[in-house]
Formats: C-alpha cells, structure tokens, sequence
C-alpha cells in the first residue's frame, strides 16, 4: 500500500526522475533568466520583457513558500494554516529595509507615521538601512514567533484540524492587528513606495531578473537541502512523529524539540521566501496575513502532492501561473476554477498530482466498491 | 553483570525489577487500576490475564508514560521512580513496549524501523540524528534482525509485511535498545499456530537473567506455555498470583472466569 | 420639513385675510427692524423681550414668533430696509405684511449671526418651540436642548409650561431641565426637590449632573441638602454601576448566543467525523439568503404574512442548508474519511465555491431586510439597561437550537445513533448502526443549524456572500473550549467568550478582544487540551 508514498522518501526509481526533472526546472530558470532577460537575446523574440520576468520570481518565491510548507505538512504531518505569518515577518523586515533606505540622508518620514504624529522614525527601525540587520531581524523574529506557537502548540499535544486551525487563528489575529494604522506599518495599505534594493532601482528590468534569479536559486538550494535531510535520520524521524507519534516517544524519542526544530526551520524558509517576494511586488501589507493566502499555500502542495518536495513546487508553479493567467483574463473565473481543482485533486487524486497511484486505486475501488482502511494519509 | 541476589529490602529482592504498589488509576471516576500490588522480577517471563477491562493494558500504559496514574508508585530497580521520569528518559532506563495494536512505520523499511529503536547517542537527539548511522548501529540491527528472524525482508517496506510479523518487528524495534523491562501487549493476537509457535520461541530467546519480561496475553494457553509467574487481575484488582497451575487452581479465579 | 412650512405658510396667509393685525402686544415691526440692523446687544435683549410676550399673545402672532425666528435662525431672513423677507415656497413673503413676492429686492440681504448670538438665540428658539408648537415630538425636542443651556429663558416659564404640559415625556424632560435651574437657585428646597427627582431616575446623564453638583458646590450647601444629595449620588452610582454590568452581560449573551448558534452544527459534526468543515459559516449565509427569499416571497404571495416571516422561515432556512449540506456530505467529504485534513481543504473550496456562486447570481451587496414593527424597538428595564428584541430574539433561537438539539440527541433514535456512532465507530457499526446514513443525517443536521443561525444573524449582522468568514475561525475557538462533540460544553464556550469579548471590547476595541480571546484560549488549551467537556471513556 502507498508504495508510491514509501519511494519518495526512501526508494529509487520514478520519483528520483520527478525530483531530477524539477531539479533541472529550476536550473535552468536560475541561467535562462538572466539569459534571456538582460543579455542582447532580450530584444529576440525569446527575450523576456519586465513583467515576464517579474511574474517568474514571485511564482518562484510561492515556490519556496510551498516547500517551506511540505516540510512540516508532508513530512512531519502538521498542516499549517497560518505561515503567512512568517511570509509576512520576512516580507514586512525587508520592505522596512527599503523604506529606510529611501530616506537615507534625508529628514521627514513616510506618510503613515506621519499619520501617527511621528517626525522621525521609531527605535525600531533604527539600522533598517542596512540589509544585514533586516535579514537577521527577520530571521530572528520568525525564530522567536514560530517557537513561541510551536512550543505553546506542541506542548500540549495539539494535533490535526486543531493545529490548523490555531495556526489560522494566529494569521488572523495578526492581521488584523497589521490592519490597524496606529500599528505604525501603514494599516490596510501597508508599507509602500520602495525605490530601490542593493543600489538597483526596483523599476529597473535588472532589478526584477536579478530577484527573480535569486528566488529562483534559493528554492532550488532548498530543495536540494531539504531532500537530503528528509533522506537522512531526520526524515526517518519525521515519518515516525507523522504516522505514530506515540510509538516513536516510547521508543524513547522526545519528539517535541524534534517538531519545534522542524517547525521553526520551515518558518525561516517562509520568511526568506517573503524577503523575496516583497521587492517583487513593491507593497508589504496585510494581504500577506490573509487566512486565503495562507490556506491556498496548503493548496499548492495538496495539487502537487505532499511529501516530495518537488510536488510542492510543481503544485505552486502550475497553479500561480494559472492564477496569473486566469486573473487577468477571466478573473471571475478564478475562484471557481481553483475550488474545482482543489475538490478534484483531493476527492480523486488524493495525492496530487505527482502521485498519479491512488487515483487508479480510487477508480478501482469505486468499481468494486471496496472499502479501504488505510492509514498514513500522511496527514 | 552481577548475578542477582535474593535479598529481601523495602522494595522487594534485588530480583525486582519493577515494584508497583497502590497504583490507582481513574478515567472520569471509572476505576480502571485499583490499588495494584505487583512485583516483576528479573530473569522470567511475567504473565498478567484477566477479563476484559481488567486494566491490563492500562498498568502497562502507566509503566510507558502513555496514562497519568491517580495515585500509587512504581519503581524500577527498587530505585528509580518511574512515574515521575519523562516519557522518553524511561526509554533510557530500559522500558519498552510493544502495543497491542502492531505499531510499525508502515512507510519506512523493517531495516529503517529497527533502526529508529538503536540509540547511539541516548542523551542528544541532535548528536544521534547527525552523527548516528555508523558501523555499531548496523551491526546492531543485523543482530536484532537474525533474532526476530525477519532479515530476509529486512529492505521491505513494513507496510507490506505479514500482521505476524508486524508484531516480530515491533518486538525488534524494542529489543533494537535491550530493554530490561520488555513489556509485550497481547503479540500473539490474530496470529496463526505456526506463527505462535514462532513468537513462543522468540520469547525464549528473549529471555536473560537481566531482563524481566511483563507479558499481557489473551491466549491462555501461550501465557501457561512461555510465562514463569502469572498474574491474573479483575476489575482493576489483582486476583491471584503464582505459577499457572497455581492460579487456574483459584476458586476465585474459576468464578471470575466461568461467570458467576 | 419643507412640506411642513409651505402648509404653514398659506395657514398664515388665509389667518392673515381673516384676522385683522393686532399689534399690541409684539410690535413685529421693531423686532424685525432689531433682529435686521440692530447691535448684538441689542438683539440679545429682544429675544427676552420677545419671549416674555410670546406666552400672552394670541394664536396668530405665536406662529408668526416662530416662523420668522426659525427662518431667521436658518439664515433665511432676508432683510430689506423696511421690512424682511422669508422664503414661502417658491416664492417669498413679506413678513410683515404678508404680501408674496417672486424675487427678493436687490438690496436683501441674510444678517449675519455670529457664535455667541446664535448661543443666546439657540434656547430662546427652542422656548418658543415649547410654548408654541401642538406637536409633543418638537416640544420633546425643545425641551431635550434646553436642559443643555437655559440661556436667557427665564426659570418661572419652564415652571409654568411644567405644571401645564399634558404629555408625560416632555413633562419628564422639562423637569431635566428644571432640575438644573433648581440646584443652581441655592434655595435648600428648590434643591432638595431636585435631588430627589434626579434619584428617583437612576440615568448616567443624572448621575453626571448630581456628581456635578456635589463637586461644585464644595461645602455651600446647607447640611441637609448635603447629606441628601451624598445619599442619591451613592445610590444613583450603584444602579448605574449595575446597570452598566447587566447591559455588557446582556450583549455578552446575545453574542454568545450568536457564536453558539454557529458553532453549534460546527461542533456536532466535528465530534461525530472529526471534520471540520469550513463551509459551515457558508450556510449560515445561505440560511440568511434563503430567509430573504422567504421574504421577497411572501412580498409577492401573501404580504399580510410578512410580518411573521422570521418564523414562517425557519423551516426554510433549515432544509435549505441541510440539503446543500447533504449533498456536499455525499459528493466530498464522505470520501476523505479518515483524512481530516484533506476534508480540511476540500470544505475549504467547497466555501469558496459556493461564496462565489452567490456572489454571481446574487451579487456582493448586502441584502435589505424588513424589519417587523414588533422588533424594532425595545424596552429599559432600568437605569441604563435596555433590551432590545433584535438581540433577544437572537438569544431565543440559541435557546431554541440548544433545546432541540438536545432532544434529537437524547430523545430520538437518530440521536442515539449518532451517539453511538460518536463514542465508538466500528463499535456501532457492528451493532447495525448504518453509521453511513448516520453521518449523512447528522451533516445536514448541522448545516440546518448553522441555517438557523443564519436565520438569527439576518437582523443583526450585514447579509452578503462573505458574512461568513468571521464567523468560523471564532466558532472553531468555541469547539475548541467547549470540547469535541459536547452540546452543553459549546453553550458554556460560547457563553464565555460571548462575555469575555463584551467585556473587553467597549475597552480597548474589537481587534485587542480578538487578540485577548486568542492569547485566553492558547492559554486554556495548555491546561485543558481536550476542552472543557472532555469526552468520556478510555483512550
């Protein structure tokens, strides 16, 4: 039973393929977009233009996101509802850091603090100028944040649609705390009006390939990362916390600090993936917290199938494009569309789409109308 | 190791390995334990029978960490309180447990499976996961594996292994730590006679002077095959204690078990 | 208003025909020639003067009082050098001899009213209101405004119109007003009379002005009036204080009500499947729409029913749900057993669809609903703390959903089933429970509740396609509390959080409460992780 689910964390064969073919995506993306981008091919039919090219680098930081996600969902069996959380904390620090690099050498402050009676900047934003102290900021916040609900969480045994949904509630609450303009981050409208990152003008075409490359090259180092830790003892591991926890804490195992590690691992990956995403599109603000977007990140990996890492990235690939697509051309659509996929590839395909196995078992079965008592959905 | 003494203390002979006295357990006001005495010794294989919800199970639950006791101590070793330790320290001090229902990593292999019971590195996790792998570890799932016979399926997946040995694996992974408090739950359930047959040889194997062997069955024809002491409880309560023969002697237990 | 004014003005014109002018008492023609040219001081005499004779005068040059100074106090009095005009239709009149002209002369003009006039003028207005007007609801109005300033109005008037007002609230408000002007008097009994009217109506206004009182006097008064007034504050205070602590109470429990209620089917299926299923605060949206169309429906077949369809709806607004959720039941979640968080996901697209289906056939706008005479308003029990039927009526359909569901639990061989079914599984479907059929009846069993929710929320909360997607997040915290699958456990929850939010929201505002309720519950959870009615038996 699941063979196909037993390969992809232990076996050769097709999903070492998959994986290798991914893996060649996202090569190829890392040279072909600065190829194709800024050198003279870009004024060649093959060439991208800006928005081409922009569109590439925010599906590659979902991308990143969606594997940050497979790891505490497809592996660890937790799903998250809530790592917009930490997608916000990185994008919100790195919109900061291009504030504050805004009004270098320069009096006055943007227009929300202005709004909240500040002439100059708070004392948290002090070194937000430089990008070191932005990034360890974020890294150290997303740290603290996801230990504080991992422990809280875990601690207690809080397990399955009760995880879920906590970890809802936290993006919500958090979002609408960012939503408020006395929270000093620009309210409703967010942090916006970014001019430039690393010296480039964001409005630069060399700007968006080199963030789109960048995003590109981090999801592929984290894939190959996390694919030899998933391998390795700590995969085993994970496993076990997913398909017996009880088993693996008497075999003397203390799988809490093993989940709160794997926990704040994925949510540093969630928000590096928002430091990317941000100088992308130009605004910080709380959308990144919505619960939609927090849930449609599961969404991504349940199309491409949980615990492979490289089904994570295909499903946030295939459906971001689609929703790129699809919004600016039948935007009434996209809804319906993305819920009739959803519906489709968890009633039918049950494991995404990598996983093309259990659908013809499910078809199978319905013919025969036999009754499956299997464990280890792996969620 | 020493050979063990018979030398009567507070808290049984040097033979005992685990001393339980005045456990209670309650679930909303049902008494499932109540007020249990019982001393496992070293060397032997234990037998505890009984009706269904004699709190068998339970007992066993409360030695592994898995329930809350309401009151009552147990020691292991006359010494260490085993109520108060953390649930994965008592893994440490050498109690294991097969469940009742085959518990197995059905999507790891049975190599991976007994693997995850060896600990090279018992006091860091950390340390375990980056440096643990190496040529003792191996060697110490090649012996475990000959020992509960299942090396010629050791690259399988335990998901595609027989219910039997499941339970042979889940053996395995305990015995992968030599436990000196090995408690097996009913690993004879569903199983063939040739299958019993096997899992009453693998047993004796298992036994040794260092280890005690707590063994809660429903069969009670392979508990009076393999077990020394039998130890038969109802309601919570112990019944009778002794040598099979012993206790099937019992008229209180004859009562208890042909109704009354 | 304008209606109102020309009706007035052709009454002035036809009195005017009739009635031959008598000047004697107001001589309208120096008051207007005052209130056109005349110095600010000048003015401000004229209102008193004016008002002392208002009361004497007869019934024509009372409405000609206040006509000429309401358009006056609009800014609508247009000043010539003889005479004024005012605004009577499309035309204008000549307020002094009532002749009507087209256009104003070139040289009218509005004088200017400056702050301070406007203040003095403001009560005088308002006096004149009092005396004038056969309408309670204007005299109500006056006599509200005037407790705030008497300005130039003076005390012995208001006395008198108090002892002569035959309607009992414009009776009440003017001795608002009296009391002040009692308690400033300084005469012991004037005051004593008005402390005891301010504690025989326990209101937060009175307890203000008492406070003021006391603090403002500062060991003036006479030792009896003191201790008079020390003992009707004190009193006063209390019922205030308590007052105030039943009214938070009260919309604790309408809220309360309202989280119960959509949580409650939350909560049935969550204990029987372990599903959680996040379209449920969508059919609680389509209760409220299949309400509405009840409505619209009885618009058209029987609008004499109208008034009742709140409750002609209820069945409605049950089946509606409950067959939507039927069918989701048997075409998505009966195949993801076992995978709660699949059917996590899968009832998550199931929301959206179906918010976006009524979002293209109904569109985004909330929906207007009839609000019946009868629940429009409510009453004060005391002080101030008054109840208002639209939250009551919540409250009796939380009620109504806690009763029922209880007994289909415990009183029906469905309930018994899905009891069984709850506790042990396999166990019932040994025993001949068709735990299939029991799954598909207790999912549209819950989504018909969270209808009736629905239902309840459609004159409280906006109706439209998202109104749901608040609500799920706080009734899955209810579950949570409450503990898997206990009726009793998610009315104690939704009680608690219901009061804890209308605790701290009035505070510090509804995103801290959700943050509290929050970081409250985290907190619980450490303690209590199975919820306060943690289900029985072995585990």
């Amino acid at each position: 039973m699941m063979t196909a689910f037993v390969h992809s964390i232990s076996g050769e064969g097709p999903r070492d393929r998959a994986y290798l073919a991914v893996v060649m995506l996202l090569v190829l993306v890392v040279f072909a977009v600065p190829l194709l981008g800024l050198s003279p091919l870009a004024s060649t039919p093959l060439g991208l233009d800006g928005y081409q090219v922009n569109l590439i680098g925010q599906v590659m930081a979902f991308a990143l996101l969606a594997l940050s996600l497979d790891l505490v969902w497809g592996y660890a069996g937790y799903l998250s509802l809530g790592h917009g959380l930490f997608f916000a904390i990185g994008g919100y620090l790195v919109g900061m850091h291009m504030i504050k690099l805004a009004y270098v050498g320069q009096s006055g402050v943007p227009t929300f603090l202005n709004y909240m009676g500040l002439s100059e900047f708070p004392f948290y934003w002090s070194g937000m100028e430089h990008f070191w102290v932005a990034l360890l900021g974020a890294l150290l916040l997303t740290a603290l944040v996801s230990f504080v609900i991992g422990f809280l969480a875990f601690r207690s045994r809080v397990v399955g649609v009760y995880f879920a949904i906590l970890s809802q509630a936290f993006v919500y609450v958090a979002m609408l705390i960012m939503s408020r303009n006395d929270t000093g981050f620009g309210g409703n409208n967010g942090i916006t009006g970014f001019q430039s990152l690393f010296g480039v003008p964001l409005s630069a075409i060399e700007s968006k390939v080199w963030l789109a490359t960048a995003s590109a090259l981090v999801t592929l180092l984290t894939l190959i990362l996390l694919r030899r830790l998933t391998r390795g003892p700590v995969g085993k591991l994970l496993v076990g916390v997913r398909d017996d926890e009880d088993r693996l804490r008497v075999l003397g195992y203390e799988t809490l600090w093993l989940k709160i590690a794997v926990w704040c691992g994925s949510g540093l990956l969630a928000a590096i993936a928002g430091m990317l995403y941000v100088p992308q599109v130009q605004v910080a603000s709380p959308q990144l917290l919505s619960p939609m977007l927090s849930i449609e990140i599961a969404v991504w990996v349940a199309i491409g199938g949980r615990g492979y890492l490289y089904g994570a990235i295909i499903g946030a690939i295939l459906v971001n494009i689609l929703k790129f697509w699809l919004t600016r051309f039948m935007p009434e659509l996209w809804p319906f569309i993305l819920s009739g996929a959803v519906l489709l590839v968890v009633v039918v395909l049950r494991n995404g789409l990598m996983d093309p196995g259990p659908t013809f078992r499910f078809l199978f079965e319905s013919v025969r109308r036999q009754k499956v008592a299997g464990k280890g959905e792996g969620a | 190791m020493t050979s063990p003494q018979r030398q009567q203390t507070m808290h049984g002979s040097a033979q005992t390995a685990l001393y339980i006295e005045d456990l209670t357990v309650e679930f909303d006001g049902f008494r499932a334990v109540d007020e249990l005495t019982l001393l496992v010794d070293y060397g032997g294989i234990h037998g505890i029978i009984g009706p269904n919800g004699a709190g068998k199970t339970t007992v066993m639950d409360v030695i592994t960490g898995v329930t809350k006791p309401r009151a009552g101590t147990v020691l292991l070793d006359r010494t260490h309180d085993v109520i108060g330790m953390h649930l994965s320290d008592r893994a440490a001090h050498g109690i294991g447990r097969k469940f009742q229902k085959p518990s197995v990593f059905e999507h790891l292999t049975v190599r991976e499976n007994i693997a995850l019971g060896v600990r090279e590195y018992p006091d860091s996790l950390l340390r375990e996961v980056l440096r643990g792998g190496g040529p003792a570890k191996r060697a110490r799932v090649d012996e475990v594996l000959d020992t509960i016979a299942l090396a010629a399926v050791a690259d399988a997946e335990a998901g595609t292994l027989a219910h039997g040995q499941k339970q042979w694996l889940e053996i395995g992974m305990v015995l992968a730590r030599d436990p000196r408090v090995l408690m097996l739950d009913e690993p004879v359930a569903g199983m063939s006679n040739t299958e019993r047959e096997a899992t009453a040889e693998l047993l004796q194997r298992l036994r040794s002077p260092e280890r005690a062997i707590l063994l809660v069955e429903h069969d009670m024809q392979f508990v009076g095959q393999v077990s020394d002491r039998v130890s038969v409880m109802h309601e919570g309560k112990l019944l009778a204690d002794g040598t099979m023969d012993q206790v099937t002697s019992d008229p209180e237990v004859v009562r208890v078990y042909l109704g009354r | 208003m304008r209606a109102g004014k020309i009706v007035l003005c052709l009454l002035l014109l036809v009195l005017a025909t009739f009635v031959p002018v008598q000047a004697a008492d107001i001589d309208r023609q120096g008051l207007v020639g005052i209130w056109c040219a005349g110095d600010d001081a000048e003015r401000r005499d004229s209102f008193a003067a004016m008002l002392s004779q208002v009361e004497s005068a007869d019934e024509p040059t009372r409405q000609w009082v206040q006509s000429v100074l309401s358009a006056y106090r609009e800014g609508d009095l247009f000043c010539t050098a003889e005479t004024a005009f005012r605004p009577a239709g499309e035309a204008y009149e000549n307020v002094l001899t009532g002749e009507r002209v087209d256009a104003l002369p070139a040289d009218a003009n509005a004088p200017f009213l400056n702050i301070p006039l406007r203040r003095a003028l403001e009560p005088v207005s308002r006096a004149v209101t009092l005396v004038v007007s056969p309408e309670a609801a204007e005299r109500l109005g006056a006599a509200d405004g005037l407790s705030r300033s008497l300005g130039v109005v003076p005390p012995a008037l208001i006395e008198e119109l108090y002892a002569t007002e035959p309607d009992a609230r414009v009776r009440s408000a003017l001795e608002q007003v009296l009391v002040g002007v009692w308690l400033a008097s300084g005469d012991p009994a004037d005051q004593q009379r008005a402390i005891a009217a301010l504690a025989a109506d326990p209101t937060r206004q009175n307890l203000t002005t008492l406070e003021r009182f006391v603090d403002g006097a500062e060991g003036s008064l006479s030792p009896s009036v003191e201790a008079a007034a020390d003992e009707a504050l004190s009193k006063v205070k209390l019922t205030v204080q308590a007052s105030d602590i039943l009214t938070v109470l009260y919309h604790g429990l309408s809220y309360g009500s309202v989280l119960f209620l959509a949580a409650l089917g939350l909560a049935v299926i969550f204990g029987l499947m372990g599903v959680i299923n996040l379209a449920q605060a969508e059919f609680v949206m389509i209760g409220a729409y299949v309400t509405w169309f009840v409505q619209e429906a009885l618009k058209v077949v029987a609008p004499d029913l109208l008034d009742a369809y709140i409750f002609i709806a209820i069945p409605f607004a049950f089946l509606g749900p409950a067959l939507v959720g039927v069918l989701m039941e048997w075409g998505v979640v009966r195949h993801l057993y076992h995978r709660p968080l699949l059917t996590l996901l899968a009832t998550w697209a199931v929301s959206l669809l179906l918010i976006n289906i009524v979002r293209v056939s109904i569109g985004t706008q909330n929906l207007s609903f009839y609000t019946p005479e009868y629940l429009k308003s409510g009453f004060t029990v005391f002080s101030e703390f008054a109840i208002t039927w639209t939250r009551l009526l919540s409250i009796f359909f939380a009620a109504l959903a806690l009763v029922g569901t209880l007994f289909v639990l415990y009183r029906t061989r469905f309930g018994l089933r899905v009891r069984a079914t709850t506790q042990n599984r396999r166990m019932s479907g040994c025993v001949g429970v068709s735990t299939r059929r029991t799954d598909s009846m207790a999912f549209a069993f819950g989504s018909g509740l969270a209808g009736i929710a629905g239902l309840a929320l459609s004159n409280i909360y906006n109706v439209n396609p998202t109104m749901g997607t608040s609500l799920i997040i706080d009734s899955f915290i209810v579950v949570v509390v409450g503990g898997v699958g206990s009726v009793l456990g998610t009315a104690v929850a939704a009680l608690g959080i219901g009061e804890l939010n209308a605790f701290i929201e009035p505070q510090y505002g509804a995103v801290a409460s959700k943050v509290i309720v929050l970081l409250a519950v985290i907190l619980f959870i450490q303690q209590k992780p199975n919820g306060l009615f943690p289900p029985k038996g072995r585990r």
